[in-house]
C-alpha cells in the first residue's frame, strides 16, 4: 500500500509539473549545440530514435551537414549531467543471506557526460561517474570512467567507415543498456560466467564500422574483453556484427531491424592456466508497429571446459535473452515491459528470470518521472542448500539531464 | 555533504555553460533581422514604385498576358494555389510557384537555385519560353517605347530602360514583400501567449522529433541549401533539380529548402506542388520522403501521431505574419493600354 501511495504521489506531482508553463531551459550538449530539442535524437531520452542512431553512426555529426558543425573549441564546454532522485522500495527474499531491504528516498547516482567534435572528422564521447559513498539515502556509486572514446569518421572516403577507439559501447550491444528506459539492467549482457567473463555493455578497444546502402551495417572490433586480463596480456577478443534495416528508418522507432553477432575471445582461468576460448552468438530484432517498439535479443554461448569452474570436465553452455516492448502514449508518456532470462548449465543451476514493467512521463523534454516495478528471481544451486533469491524493486524517481 | 557540494558545483558549471551556449546554436531560428539591400541596388521609393509597376505589368510577356503577379499573386500569399502554373500560350510549367514573401532573405532563387540574387531571378521568367516567353531585348524595346517608363527609368537610373534596371527595380519591389511579426516572433519577443499550447508543442516537435529544423533553420526557416526528398524521382524523365545547375550527379533530385514564413498561405507544397495541403506535406515528411538512390539522409520517417501532426500544423500556422497590402499600380499608358490597366494586373 505504501508503494501505491508513493506511485500516486509521484503521478500527482508529474501532473502538476506538466501543467507548469514555459519551455525547458536546458538540454544536454549535443542538442544545445545545434539548438535542437532532445527529441531530435531521442524517442524520449535516453532511448535513441532513428535520427539519433544515424547521428551516432555518423561520428556525432549531422548527416549531410558535416561542414556546418562546430568543434569543442568553437562552442562552450560540451558537458552535461544526468541524475535521478526518487523513492526506492527494494525488498529481497534471500533465505540464508543478507536482505538489506531499502525503503527510502535516494539519490540514484550521477553521470557526467562530455561529447562533441575535435575536428570535422573526429568526435568524442566521455561518461564519468564520480565516487559516491553509499548511505541510507544515497545509492553508492563507484567512481568509473564508463566511456571515453574517440570516433574518426571517413564517410566521404571511397570506402566510408567510422573508427571508434577507447572505451565505448560495442556494436554487438543491440539494445543500449545506457539508453534504455528501464532501471533494471539487461541481465544477459551483464551475466558473468564461472570465470567472471561477461559480454558487458562497454569495452576497451577499437571498432570499425560501415553503413552500406540498403540499410546494411557491419561492424567489427578488437577489445580487451571483460574477463581476467593482466596489462601484459594482449587482448584476444574479437567480434563481428551485422544488422539489416527492413524498410525505412533504423528500426529504432520506424521500420524493422534484424541483427546477429559473433563474439570470440580467450580468457585465462583463475588458476592461472593458459588462455582458453569462449564465444557468444547473438540474434536480435527490433520491430516497430505504430508507436510500439518490440525488441528481442537471444544469446547463446559456450566457454571452454577449462573455464568451467563448476565442471571442468565439460564446456560451459549458457543462453538467455529478453523481449521488451516500449509503447508511446499521447501526452508524453512511455510505457515499457520486459521479460528476461539467463539459463545456465545444470551443474551451476544459476538461472535468472526477470520481469519489469513501468512508465515514464516527461513534463519537460529533459525530465522524466519514472515509475518501475521489477521482479527478479535467481536460482541457486540445490547442492549448496540455499533457496532461490527473489528481489522486488519498486522505484519512483525523477530522472533528469541537463 | 560532499555529494551536495559536488552536485552544487556541477549544476553551477552546467548552468553557466547553458547560458554561454544560448547564442551558439547551429540550427537556430528566430526573428527576421533587418534586411540589407545590395550596395549596388539600394532601396529608393521611386525604384520600388517602378519595380511594382513592372511586377504587375503583363506587357513584359511575349503576348502581353502574363506578369510576375500572375504566378506570384498577392491575393494568394504572393504565390499561387495551382500545382504548377500556366505561362503564355497555355504552356504548363513543371514546378510550383514559390512565394516571394521574404524571398529577399534567400541566398538562392528558383527551386534549383540557379539565381544567386533577386536581381538575377527577376529576369528569368521573362525570357523563359514557357512562362512569359519574351526576349530581354524585346522587353527593353517595349518599355523604351512607353514614354512613362522611359521617364521613370531615366529618373531612377539616369538612363533608358535596360535589363539591369528592370532587374534592379523588380528586385527592389520584392524586397518590400516582407512579413511582419508572426505569433512565433511575438512569442520569442516575450509575448508568452502569442502562440497556442498546441503551437508551442509543435515548436518543440519542429526542433525535435519532426526533424524540421535540420533543414528549415535560420530566421527565414531555410538552411539555404538543397535536398533530395525523392519527389518525382521515379518518373521516366525526372526533374533533376540542382544537378542541372551544378552538373554534379550528387545533386540529382535536390531542390532548395524553401523558407517557411507564411507557409500556411502558400499551398500547394513541394517543388512540383504535389502536396496539396500543409497537412499533406506533413504526412509526406512523416513517411520519410520517397526512396531513391540520392535520398537525403536527413529525411527519415518520423512516426508522428495525429496529435503531433496537428501541433506541428499549429506551429507552422504561427509563422504567418502580416504582409503589407499592395495596391494595384497605375501603369504608364503604352501600346497595349487595355492590358496595362489596373484591372489587367494578375
Amino acid at each position: 500500500m505504501k508503494a501505491l501511495r508513493w506511485l500516486t504521489l509521484t503521478l500527482l506531482a508529474a501532473t502538476l509539473m506538466g501543467l507548469l508553463p514555459g519551455p525547458s531551459w536546458a538540454v544536454p550538449p549535443f542538442a544545445r549545440k545545434y539548438g535542437f530539442d532532445c527529441t531530435m535524437c531521442h524517442v524520449q531520452y535516453p532511448k535513441l530514435n532513428d535520427f539519433g542512431q544515424s547521428y551516432r553512426d555518423n561520428g556525432y555529426r549531422i548527416m549531410g551537414k558535416e561542414t556546418l558543425d562546430k568543434t569543442v573549441l568553437e562552442t562552450a564546454p560540451p558537458i552535461a549531467m544526468r541524475t535521478s532522485v526518487g523513492y526506492n522500495h527494494d525488498t529481497f527474499d534471500n533465505p540464508g543471506g543478507p536482505e538489506n531491504d531499502i525503503r527510502a528516498f535516494q539519490v540514484n547516482g550521477v553521470d557526467s557526460l562530455a561529447g562533441g567534435l575535435f575536428s570535422d572528422r573526429i568526435g568524442f564521447l566521455a561518461v564519468y561517474l564520480p565516487e559516491i559513498a553509499g548511505s541510507r539515502h544515497v545509492a553508492a556509486q563507484t567512481s568509473a570512467l564508463e566511456m571515453a572514446n574517440v570516433v574518426y569518421s571517413a564517410l566521404d572516403a571511397p570506402l566510408p567507415f567510422t573508427l571508434r577507439f577507447g572505451r565505448f559501447e560495442p556494436a554487438y550491444v543491440a539494445f543500449s543498456a545506457k539508453r534504455t528506459f528501464t532501471v533494471a539492467p539487461y541481465d544477459i549482457y551483464d551475466f558473468a560466467g564461472p570465470e567472471g567473463f561477461a559480454l558487458a555493455d562497454t569495452q576497451d578497444g577499437i571498432e570499425l564500422a560501415r553503413v552500406f546502402p540498403q540499410g546494411l551495417k557491419l561492424a567489427g572490433g578488437w577489445v580487451n574483453g571483460s574477463g581476467r586480463l593482466d596489462d601484459s596480456d594482449a587482448p584476444r577478443d574479437f567480434y563481428l556484427r551485422a544488422s539489416k534495416m527492413l524498410g525505412p528508418g533504423q528500426g529504432q522507432v520506424v521500420g524493422h531491424r534484424v541483427g546477429a553477432f559473433l563474439y570470440s575471445g580467450r580468457a585465462r582461468p583463475s588458476d592461472g592456466g593458459s588462455r582458453e576460448g569462449f564465444h557468444r552468438l547473438g540474434l536480435d530484432a527490433s520491430l516497430n508497429f505504430g508507436q510500439t517498439n518490440v525488441m528481442a535479443q537471444y544469446i547463446t554461448g559456450k566457454d571452454d571446459a577449462a573455464l568451467n569452474a563448476f565442471n571442468p570436465a565439460r564446456d560451459y553452455d549458457l543462453s538467455g535473452g529478453f523481449v521488451e516492448v516500449n509503447h508511446s502514449l499521447p501526452g508524453d508518456i512511455v510505457t515499457f515491459g520486459r521479460l528476461g532470462w539467463v539459463n545456465t548449465p545444470s551443474e551451476q543451476n544459476h538461472d535468472e528470470h526477470g520481469a519489469t514493467i513501468g512508465l515514464r512521463y516527461y513534463p519537460a523534454v529533459n525530465v522524466a518521472l519514472h515509475a518501475e516495478f521489477s521482479r527478479r528471481r535467481v536460482d541457486r544451486g540445490a547442492d549448496n542448500g540455499l533457496s532461490d533469491l527473489t528481489e522486488n524493486l519498486f522505484t519512483t524517481r525523477v530522472d533528469f539531464a541537463f | 555533504m560532499r555529494v551536495a557540494l559536488l552536485l552544487a558545483a556541477m549544476i553551477a558549471v552546467f548552468v553557466s555553460a547553458a547560458v554561454l551556449l544560448a547564442s551558439d546554436e547551429i540550427f537556430s531560428t528566430g526573428p527576421l533581422p533587418p534586411l540589407v539591400a545590395p550596395p549596388d541596388n539600394p532601396q529608393t521609393d521611386a525604384k520600388i514604385n517602378l519595380g511594382k509597376q513592372l511586377y504587375f505589368d503583363t506587357r513584359l510577356s511575349a503576348d502581353n498576358t502574363i506578369s510576375c503577379a500572375t504566378c506570384h499573386d498577392p491575393k494568394t500569399g504572393w504565390a499561387n494555389h495551382h500545382k504548377t502554373d500556366t505561362g503564355i500560350k497555355g504552356q504548363v510549367g513543371k514546378r510550383n510557384s514559390g512565394s516571394i514573401i521574404a524571398a529577399a532573405y534567400m541566398r538562392y532563387q528558383f527551386w534549383d537555385g540557379r539565381a544567386g540574387s533577386l536581381e538575377q531571378q527577376a529576369l528569368g521568367p521573362i525570357h523563359n519560353p514557357i512562362e512569359m516567353g519574351e526576349t530581354l531585348e524585346n522587353v527593353v524595346r517595349k518599355l523604351t517605347a512607353i514614354p512613362g517608363y522611359r521617364e521613370e527609368f531615366r529618373s531612377v537610373f539616369g538612363k533608358d530602360p535596360d535589363t539591369d534596371g528592370i532587374a534592379k527595380a523588380i528586385a527592389s519591389f520584392e524586397r518590400t514583400i516582407l512579413p511582419g511579426p508572426a505569433p512565433y516572433d511575438r512569442y520569442l519577443a516575450g509575448e508568452k501567449h502569442a502562440m497556442s499550447a498546441s503551437a508551442l508543442r509543435g515548436m518543440h516537435l519542429f526542433n525535435g522529433k519532426a526533424h524540421c529544423s535540420t533543414c528549415h533553420s535560420s530566421p527565414a526557416f531555410s538552411d539555404q541549401s538543397f535536398h533530395n526528398l525523392g519527389v518525382g524521382m521515379s518518373a521516366p524523365d525526372p526533374d533533376i533539380g540542382r544537378e542541372a545547375v551544378t552538373k554534379d550527379p550528387r545533386d540529382r533530385g535536390k531542390f532548395k529548402t524553401p523558407g517557411l514564413r507564411n507557409v500556411a498561405e502558400t499551398d500547394p507544397y513541394l517543388h512540383d506542388g504535389s502536396e496539396a495541403t500543409l497537412m499533406d506535406a506533413v504526412n509526406f515528411y512523416d513517411k520519410g520522403g520517397l526512396p531513391n538512390s540520392n535520398l537525403d539522409p536527413l529525411v527519415q520517417p518520423l512516426s508522428l501521431t495525429p496529435r503531433e501532426k496537428g501541433d506541428l500544423m499549429a506551429f507552422l500556422e504561427a509563422l504567418t505574419g502580416p504582409v503589407p497590402e499592395v495596391s494595384p499600380p497605375v501603369f504608364p499608358p503604352g501600346p497595349t493600354p487595355e492590358l496595362a490597366a489596373p484591372g489587367g494586373a494578375k
